[in-house]
């Protein structure tokens, strides 16, 4: 019986412990002695019974109700010091909207799943070989892959295709972005059109199109009765069959593609009836879905079997070429290496506020504990258990980070409705679709707990560790040692100030940079030049037509008053398009597993490198003497030159492209055509627009006085020709270079300033706190200083020196962090080196001034203390 | 004093068992349990809750137990007595329940008891 006493008391502790330990301190042998009087009295089954259950019902309650109390206890500690909320909620507001906009922009970019269900189940195929990593796929190559695969439940192939689009007989055709998929597309991806339907097998080679549903909304007014039109597709007369719902935006995270159009209408739409039989033609994307079977892993080394075989049957397409096969995610990272490493850059500063912002709140914390060092002494003394008033602490954490989240989320909100609003400037449907959705808010939310953790932790267990009896002693002047040159507080805002300092010359070198890049020319004019593109293809040309319409737009725009020149070329240089080819030079060694290199290529017409200021340093400029019948001719770059015939002169030499023998016939001076960035000039080609013939082209016209005067002559001479021609992308160059071609360099150079000043003016707050803070705890001894004959100018000499002491230590170690990190930056700076010289001696006397300003109004106000006064108080 | 009313039930239950004199946690219990034929049984969790917020709000008070009770004291256990606030928003509490009982009653709600 005894036993059955002692194990039944053991029991009730157990349960006791479920109760919050103040509450158990209080009533728990109380309700022990009441267990054992009812345990006398009553039957011992049903008792232990109810009493577990008494024990799960109200033990909930109690800690809630505790709860509750912290949550009233801090609410009106917060109410008495709104200077120290003020502060703290602006320091975490800045911190977390910082990381939730960054976020929501790298999410954007590139984090985000694509809209379909199940996206992880998506993988990409690409051809792969030494010359073209990644290279997209042939249409016979796509078929032999999917009539072999086991492992992907469906491939969805595309390829963007551009396309004009005529609502109405007499309206006029705008040009879209059009998408060729095969009749499986949408069933891969496992998405349905919101209305009509999407394609059947059936529907490969008939005119049928599905709408996006933005080009539904813009062209179509959201009018259901849409399905079942008939509307002109590229001049070819096209039924439409379905919309797509508003949640599906493509494959692609920043392009959006506006009508889908069934492959089998490519060589009618290309005006080419062997469009799809090509092996070596390789401009189709896959992506295929795994089977619930099969893993990626599975499914790539199927992929490398077909790979393997598709060499062996086809050597001459298909020689040195794999396939390679990926999770959608994986290829994004793996193909965008400039992006994932902008997304990484920018998490990383982003997360540097906030660290700045959490050292803020920390040292505010950290400075009242001081003052609460006191009351939290007597509460130990007194009884109060430290688990519980750890409790408290960690509660005015977690509500002080969820008030500063909510308005980060409302700063946040204002910084990713801008970055939404970026257009390129182009007529393409291209944006980043940032949008402050759940995933943002989920991040917004653990940014701020992780933060209360972070600043409130260390405050907490410092005020914990503290000797009760100490404390108690010591009054309110405790913790004011100055001996202690690098106390926490002292620390924190030396890690402030380094992080901004990090910040700051990173921002300065984009700064720098982004103004010499606005400065400098990349090596061709950028001015005085109407921009406008044209594909009269979308209007039914064929070759021999479009031509003739190009002589003669050429001709007629030349005779225009105010035209000095006019001349077509396929891209226009650092455009948002490109194309490149495979190309074999005559003489030039190449490894043994590559058959060729990929090389980016203009095909332009004569005049165009003297109406570009594109001068050539060697050979001539394309003639009317080349023709398609004379002898193929073009013209490299230097950097060609140099790297394909070194120690020769390239001139007179000889490469092979798209099967024919191309005498190189000028080289051209080195110029950023491809891209602005610091890094070397890669080759590039030029070819006569006679013997390369593109459909697509754009026109450049060199103007005398303003060229945007010139649209409506130019634009009317074009309608003459052909009054349903669509003319899109019109521009001057002025604009093109100054919105498009720097693009990315801007938004990259803005969002890291942003970042910059952020942390600046945080750890401007977080110095002038330390140095206010340490000069009201040291009113005394500078009234005692005062009395025995310092004078004013020393006072505030004495604590100037301290705030720009506890800068110049973080300025010294911000400095090195930044020599070190300023690499990171190559890629994105094009005419400044990574350790310019004149940022790393600017930024600091900045960061210096700023400190200066900091700790001047404490030091001025320390200078005025009254020693009569700051004596009396004590 | 009016914001707290209705009292809970187990609050007015303890201030009713604590009328007539000073109890411990566990003759509350069983007075509870008695007067109302053990149609009313309140467990040691919801007793020591309502106890801990009692005492706070200062309806009652912890007392030294009278000389009648030293005999089976168990230093563990701990007397409450009533205080003047609780006695007040108890009877207040037991008019407003005589009051509601009264308009159920003239209403007809109520089957005639004896």
């Amino acid at each position: 019986m005894d036993f059955f006493r002692k194990s039944a008391n053991r029991f009730y502790q157990r349960l006791l412990r479920l109760y919050p330990e103040d509450f158990r301190a209080e009533y728990g042998s109380e309700m022990t002695a009441l267990f054992e009087d009812r345990r006398r009295n009553e039957p011992a089954i049903p008792l232990i019974f109810e009493t577990l259950i008494d024990a799960l019902r109200t033990a909930p309650k109690e800690h809630f109700s505790m709860l509750i109390q912290d949550i009233r206890f801090t609410l009106r500690t917060m109410a008495k010091n709104p200077g120290f909320v003020a502060v703290a909620l602006l320091s975490l507001a800045i911190g977390v909207g910082a990381n939730t906009a960054m976020f929501s922009f790298s999410d954007a970019l590139l984090l985000r799943p694509l809209s379909v269900p199940e996206p992880d189940r998506i993988v990409r195929v690409y051809t792969n070989s030494s010359t073209q990593p990644y290279g997209s796929v042939s249409y016979p190559d796509y078929l032999d892959i999917r009539s072999h695969s086991k492992t992907l439940a469906g491939i969805a192939l595309s390829r963007k295709i551009p396309a004009s689009l005529k609502v109405t007989a007499d309206s006029q055709a705008k040009v879209k972005l059009g998408l060729n998929v095969n009749t499986e597309f949408f069933d891969t991806l496992q998405v349905q059109a919101a209305l009509g339907r999407t394609f059947r097998k059936d529907d490969d080679d008939q005119p049928v199109v599905v709408l996006s549903h933005e080009c539904w909304k813009a062209n179509f007014l959201s009018d259901p009765a849409v399905i079942g039109r008939s509307v002109q597709v590229s001049n070819i007369a096209f039924t439409v069959i379905g919309v797509m719902p508003e949640s599906y935006t493509g494959l692609n995270r920043i392009i959006h593609e506006d009508l889908y159009i069934p492959v089998g209408m490519l060589p009618r739409l290309a005006q080419e009836p062997s469009a799809l039989e090509h092996r070596d033609r390789r401009n189709f994307d896959l992506h295929g879905r795994l089977t619930a079977r099969h893993s990626a892993e599975e499914a790539h080394a199927e992929m490398a079997t077909i790979g393997a075989s598709l060499e062996r049957e086809n050597p001459v397409s298909n020689q040195n070429r794999s396939l390679l096969l990926m999770t959608e995610r994986k290829a994004l990272f793996a193909t965008n290496g400039e992006g994932a490493m902008l997304v990484a850059l920018l998490l990383m500063l982003s997360g540097l506020v906030l660290l700045t912002a959490c050292a803020n709140v920390a040292n505010l914390l950290l400075s009242r504990a001081r003052g609460r060092a006191r009351e939290i002494a007597i509460r130990l003394a007194v009884g109060a258990g430290k688990a519980r008033l750890l409790r408290q602490l960690i509660t005015e954490s977690v509500i002080l980070a969820l008030f500063g989240g909510a308005a980060g989320l409302l700063l946040a909100s204002f910084a990713i409705r801008f970055l939404g609003s970026i257009r390129l400037p182009s007529d393409l449907p291209v944006g980043i679709p940032a949008t402050l959705d759940l995933r943002a808010l989920a991040v917004s939310l653990s940014v701020s707990l992780v933060s209360a953790l972070l600043f409130g932790l260390i405050p907490a267990f410092q005020s914990l560790r503290s000797d009760v009896a100490t404390t108690l002693k010591a009054g309110d002047t405790v913790g004011t040692s100055r001996t202690r040159r690098f106390n926490l507080r002292n620390l924190l805002v030396i890690g402030q100030v380094a992080i901004s300092m990090l910040l700051l010359i990173l921002s300065g070198l984009l700064i720098k940079d982004f103004a010499a890049t606005a400065l400098h020319s990349p090596g061709f004019r950028t001015d005085h030049i109407l921009l406008m593109n044209m594909s009269p293809t979308l209007a039914g040309y064929d070759e021999p037509r479009t031509r003739a319409f190009y002589k003669e737009l050429l001709e007629r725009v030349r005779s225009l008053p105010g035209v000095r020149s006019a001349v077509m070329a396929m891209h226009v240089p650092l455009g948002f398009t490109s194309t490149n080819i495979p190309v074999v030079v005559e003489g030039y060694q190449m490894r043994r597993d590559q058959d060729s290199v990929i090389i980016d290529f203009n095909p332009v017409t004569e005049g165009y490198f003297q109406t570009m200021r594109l001068p050539l340093v060697e050979g001539r400029e394309f003639n009317t003497h080349d023709t398609e019948s004379s002898v193929p001719v073009a013209i490299v770059n230097q950097a060609m030159a140099d790297q394909y015939w070194p120690g020769r002169n390239a001139l007179g030499g000889v490469i092979l492209l798209n099967g024919k023998r191309l005498q190189v016939v000028g080289i051209s001076r080195n110029a950023q055509l491809r891209e602005l960035s610091g890094a070397p000039v890669k080759p590039f080609v030029h070819l006569p627009f006679n013997q390369f013939y593109g459909s697509q082209m754009t026109l450049h016209v060199e103007t005398e006085g303003e060229s945007a005067h010139l649209t409506a002559p130019v634009l009317a001479e074009i309608r003459r020709l052909d009054a349903a021609l669509p003319v899109a992308e019109i521009r001057t160059i002025e604009d093109f270079f100054r919105e498009g071609a720097m693009f990315f360099n801007r938004l990259v150079m803005q969002l890291i300033v942003t970042i910059g000043a952020m942390g600046l003016l945080l750890s401007i707050i977080g110095l002038y706190g330390v140095i206010a803070y340490s000069v009201s705890r040291r009113t005394k001894e500078i009234g005692i200083r005062m009395a025995i004959g310092a004078d004013r100018a020393t006072v505030l000499r004495s604590v100037l020196l301290e705030g720009l002491g506890l800068a110049g230590f973080g300025i010294a170690i911000g400095l090195l962090a930044a020599m070190g990190a300023s690499g990171v930056l190559s890629t994105f700076l094009v005419h400044v080196g990574a350790r310019d010289v004149s940022v790393f001696l600017a930024i600091p006397l900045l960061l210096i001034a700023a400190s200066l300003g900091a700790t001047y109004f404490p030091a001025r106000r320390a200078a005025q203390v009254d020693p009569l006064i700051a004596l009396r108080n004590e | 004093m009016d914001h707290s009313l209705p009292l809970p039930p187990a609050t007015f239950h303890v201030l009713i068992a604590l009328w007539e004199g000073d109890r411990h946690g566990y003759a509350i219990m069983q007075d509870v349990a008695e007067r109302t034929n053990g149609k009313v049984k309140l467990s040691p969790g919801t007793l020591y809750g309502s106890i801990k917020r009692m005492l706070e709000l200062g309806f009652i008070q912890e007392v030294r137990p009278g000389a009648a009770e030293q005999s089976d004291a168990d230093e563990r256990r701990r007397y409450y007595r009533a205080t003047p606030l609780g006695r007040t928003v108890a009877q207040a509490e037991a008019t407003r329940l005589a009051e509601v009982l009264e308009q159920a009653k003239s209403h007809g709600l109520l089957p005639q008891i004896g």
